[in-house]
């Protein structure tokens, strides 16, 4: 539905996108995520039309759109403070692009009642857009874009600006909108728990490039880099160097575990140093008579969290953080036996 | 509690320093007696006279066609400009936007003397035209700030939705920029007919015979003798901008009280 | 980006800004460095005669009391609008609005009209001579004006208001929480005025002096009118150079005088911290 290819971007000698190759979907709901000033809303705006490429190229539905202005592409955007014209209604704000595209009144009428009723606003076609709340406000938004039925819906972080709560609702309506609209989503965020509850795919983008793309859970289960390791959920990282190589696979040991094991080769070079990661769901408190893969930590503190508590101890000079489900009581400098699977290991490049 | 007192008797006391002159005419415009000096009785003769003295309602008139047209034409620039030099970078954008506050800052009498002298220069008929072209003159940078006040408070990303849905860069500014900077529209073109009103210094220079404003007539009235029907003029005008000043001041509280609401 | 748009928006503002504001006072400076012919016509040779002849003594003389009266009448303004401003901006949002509007009032209608008033008030036959009289206050009427308190009053007058805008406008933008922190750190009243209240204050201060001092020395017919014709301020002189003297180039000196005088005062407010935007006071 969308393909960028070779795509870059330049403010002023600056280069803000480093070349971005990128096929999206039709009906899938894709998450640009990565960190504030990585260059994922310039993506999202190259999409659009409101930023122009410096190189490449963007096709749209298989046509080339490199070059066509934001007015004839057939996308809209949802801004990241919704950008609702004050001066109209709740319904002209709707029917706005609409009319732009001089669809016949009836029709214009038919999906403006057919979306309001869809978000819940038939009351307040006639309000003003700064008299709604937050949550109405981002409502009428989208469906000022979903009303025009465009082949892409580009949302770019539309729910920064709620609260916690309305965020997690709108989180849900969301994604069941997409469902049903059947509409492809390319949707920016920097927080990682939108971008793994809605998503289809997500493409991680650190300093202008693509980290890595996958599912939620690929992205989650098998970072292929540091960056997305660190940045998708906790890592507990252990340094690592490769000793031998033996029939494609390669065998590397981890000092501060005590623990060599077998990796699949991935072209590393002998002594290269690796990081291995463990997240902290992966470690827990082992009974005092098991003697394998186990290590001791010195206990430190713990994050009280509702339903589980978060441990954190020290190995060396690094810090370990588990979780644990049990009640438990220490007192610092105490040794805790801890456990893992060797299976778990996530292995990545140090750079 | 004494020092809420004292407070409440020095804005009573600025006020009436304010508007003591004003009250004075307005009181002188009701008596009885022509030499204009001491309070004889009531009376509305003047009132009657002040609608047979074509001098002066002559000079109302063309006060009023000045300060319309200018008005008319300062806001339309001037809302233009304000819009145009916050949206785009040109050359030489830096000497526009200081030269814009000339007419702010520099003392009246030299752009009155130096717009006189380049209508000697040009050779160009002292009269309405010139006074309209001076009154456009001075207005514009008013207007300009006005505009700019609101323009800068305004969410920019709106223009990038309505390209985004569709719209045309002439229709964005028509349906979507426009109706969002209205109230600085209204209040730059309050201000530029109130400036053009008020105006005595550049008028001064810049009008020929037989085009004088208001002002200018009660200039030269003060020195060869005023009418008592000057006072009765004087007296409506005051009314009249009392009540639009009124009308629209309530209209504000009452946006302010509603936002206490909200 | 549409050129068409780009040019509908400004080319207006340009030609205006080069046209009106640009050329005439290049103008002005060209028209100093000529040589008037004593008939009003303008001999173009350059000269810069104009400048010096600004330091002969008679117009040093009027550059001396135009310097003073706009001092002081600036300095009476101030002491009048900053604690106005001060007291009205404690009042209720509504009630301020209302105030302020009210000074906004006379300050609308014609300048000239309100200087009328003020000569209806004080002339020998006036209101304030008349009420003295009859009260046996006095045997003989006292004269407010045709000397330099009429000036005075009558220039304090007019350009109170601006004054009053600009002060109130940064005195209202004072946030009361700091006050409060002052306060509750111990800060005595006079103390919290002068090490808050007036520091926060300066560019508003500034910039009401700015506006009331340059019109005051150039406002020829409050001068005209209330002075008698017996004291001449930079306003006079200039507008005696253009119409009475018909001595352009000198007077186009004494202009360009001003403007320097003006843009240095510029600088320093935007040293202070002003903006632009505020000094129009609106």
């Amino acid at each position: 539905m969308v393909k960028l290819e070779n795509v870059t971007k330049n403010f002023d000698e600056k280069k803000i996108i480093k070349g971005i190759d990128l096929e999206i979907y039709e009906g899938e709901f894709l998450t640009l995520l990565g960190p504030s000033g990585c260059g994922k809303t310039t993506v999202l705006r190259t999409i659009s039309g409101l930023e122009a490429v410096t190189t490449g190229k963007v096709y749209l539905d298989g046509i080339d759109v490199t070059n066509l202005a934001p007015q004839k592409r057939d996308v809209n955007t949802i801004f990241q403070n919704f950008a609702l014209f004050n001066t109209m209604s709740v319904q002209k704000n709707i029917e706005f692009g609409l009319k732009m595209k001089k669809i016949s009144p009836e029709e214009i009428k038919k999906r403006t009642d057919d979306i309001l009723k869809m978000i819940q606003m038939q009351d307040y076609r006639d309000a003003k857009p700064n008299q709604l709340s937050g949550g109405q406000q981002q409502r009428v938004a989208l469906a000022r874009g979903l009303v025009n039925k465009p082949k892409v819906l580009l949302l770019d972080e539309p729910l920064s600006s709620l609260d916690l709560k309305l965020r997690k609702r709108m989180e849900i309506e969301l994604k069941e909108i997409q469902k049903k609209t059947e509409i492809t989503f390319i949707y920016v965020t920097h927080d990682q728990d939108e971008a793994l509850s809605m998503s289809d795919r997500i493409a991680i983008i650190n300093n202008g490039v693509i980290e890595q793309i996958g599912s939620p859970k690929e992205i989650y289960n098998y970072p292929k880099t540091l960056f997305v390791a660190d940045f998708i959920g906790e890592s507990n990282k252990f340094k690592a160097n490769v000793q031998s190589f033996k029939k494609g696979s390669a065998l590397i040991k981890i000092p501060d575990l005590d623990i060599t094991l077998s990796i699949p080769d991935d072209n590393y070079k002998m002594d290269e140093s690796l990081i291995a990661i463990l997240r902290p769901e992966q470690i827990s408190i082992a009974s005092s008579t098991k003697q394998t893969n186990t290590f001791k930590v010195k206990y430190k503190e713990h994050i009280y969290n509702g339903n589980y508590t978060k441990i954190l101890g020290k190995l060396n000079k690094n810090v370990i953080s588990f979780i644990t489900y049990d009640d438990i009581e220490l007192s610092k400098n105490t040794e805790i036996k801890l456990k893992y699977d060797p299976n778990d290991f996530i292995i990545v490049r140090s750079k | 509690m004494k020092k809420k007192i004292f407070k409440n008797i020095f804005i009573i006391l600025v006020f009436i320093f304010l508007y003591l002159p004003i009250i004075a005419l307005i009181a002188f415009s009701f008596n009885d007696s022509k030499l204009n000096i001491v309070f004889e009785g009531f009376t509305f003769e003047w009132y009657k006279t002040l609608f047979t003295n074509t001098t002066l309602l002559e000079s109302l008139r063309n006060t009023l066609i000045v300060a319309i047209t200018s008005t008319v034409i300062s806001t339309i620039i001037g809302t233009l400009a304000a819009v145009g030099l916050t949206k785009y970078n040109f050359k030489g954008k830096n000497l526009i936007n200081s030269l814009l506050y000339i007419p702010v800052v520099i003392p009246e009498i030299v752009l009155g003397i130096s717009l006189l002298s380049i209508y000697t220069l040009m050779k160009l008929d002292l009269g309405l035209g010139t006074l309209i072209l001076s009154h456009i003159a001075f207005s514009i940078p008013y207007v300009i700030i006005s505009v700019r006040t609101v323009i800068s408070s305004m969410n920019w990303q709106i223009e990038e939705a309505a390209h985004d849905l569709g719209a045309s860069d002439f229709l964005t500014f028509r349906k979507v920029i426009l109706p969002e900077i209205v109230p600085g529209i209204i209040s730059g073109a309050t201000l530029a007919f109130t400036l053009s009103l008020d105006d005595v210094i550049i008028s001064y220079f810049t009008t020929g015979p037989g085009s004088n404003t208001l002002p200018l007539q009660i200039y030269s009235m003060i020195k060869t003798g005023i009418t008592p029907d000057v006072n009765a003029l004087t007296t409506l005008i005051i009314l009249f901008v009392m009540i639009i000043l009124f009308t629209s001041t309530i209209i504000q509280v009452r946006k302010i009280k509603k936002g206490y609401r909200v | 980006m549409n050129k068409t748009l780009k040019f509908i928006l400004l080319a207006p503002v340009i030609i205006y800004a080069l046209i009106l504001i640009l050329f005439p006072i290049l103008y002005i400076l060209v028209l100093s460095f000529q040589t008037s012919d004593n008939y009003g016509g303008i001999i173009y040779a350059f000269t810069i005669y104009n400048y010096i002849r600004i330091f002969d003594p008679i117009y040093l003389k009027v550059f001396l009391v135009s310097g003073i009266f706009g001092f002081f009448v600036t300095l009476a303004c101030l002491i009048i609008a900053y604690p106005f401003s001060i007291f009205v901006s404690e009042k209720k949002p509504h009630i301020q609005k209302l105030l302020i509007t009210l000074v906004l009032i006379p300050f609308l209608t014609n300048s000239l009209i309100r200087t009328y008033g003020w000569i209806v008030l004080l002339r020998k036959e006036g209101i304030i001579n008349t009420l003295l009289s009859n009260l046996s206050i006095i045997d003989n009427p006292l004269s407010f004006m045709y000397n330099n308190l009429g000036i005075f009053i009558g220039l304090t007058y007019t350009l109170l208001p601006f004054m009053i805008l600009p002060i109130y406008n940064s005195v209202s933008k004072i946030d009361k929480k700091v006050i409060e922190a002052a306060q509750d750190l111990g800060a005595k009243p006079l103390s919290i005025f002068f090490k808050i209240i007036v520091p926060s204050t300066y560019s508003g201060i500034f910039n009401g002096c700015i506006m009331t001092f340059i019109p005051a020395i150039g406002m020829f017919f409050i001068v005209d009118l209330l002075g008698g014709g017996k004291i001449m301020l930079i306003g006079n002189l200039i507008k005696n150079q253009f119409l009475v003297s018909r001595n352009w180039p000198f007077g186009s000196a004494l202009a360009i005088f001003l403007i320097v005088v003006t843009l240095v005062l510029v600088k320093v407010y935007k040293k202070l911290g002003g903006k632009m935007d505020d000094l129009g006071g609106f």
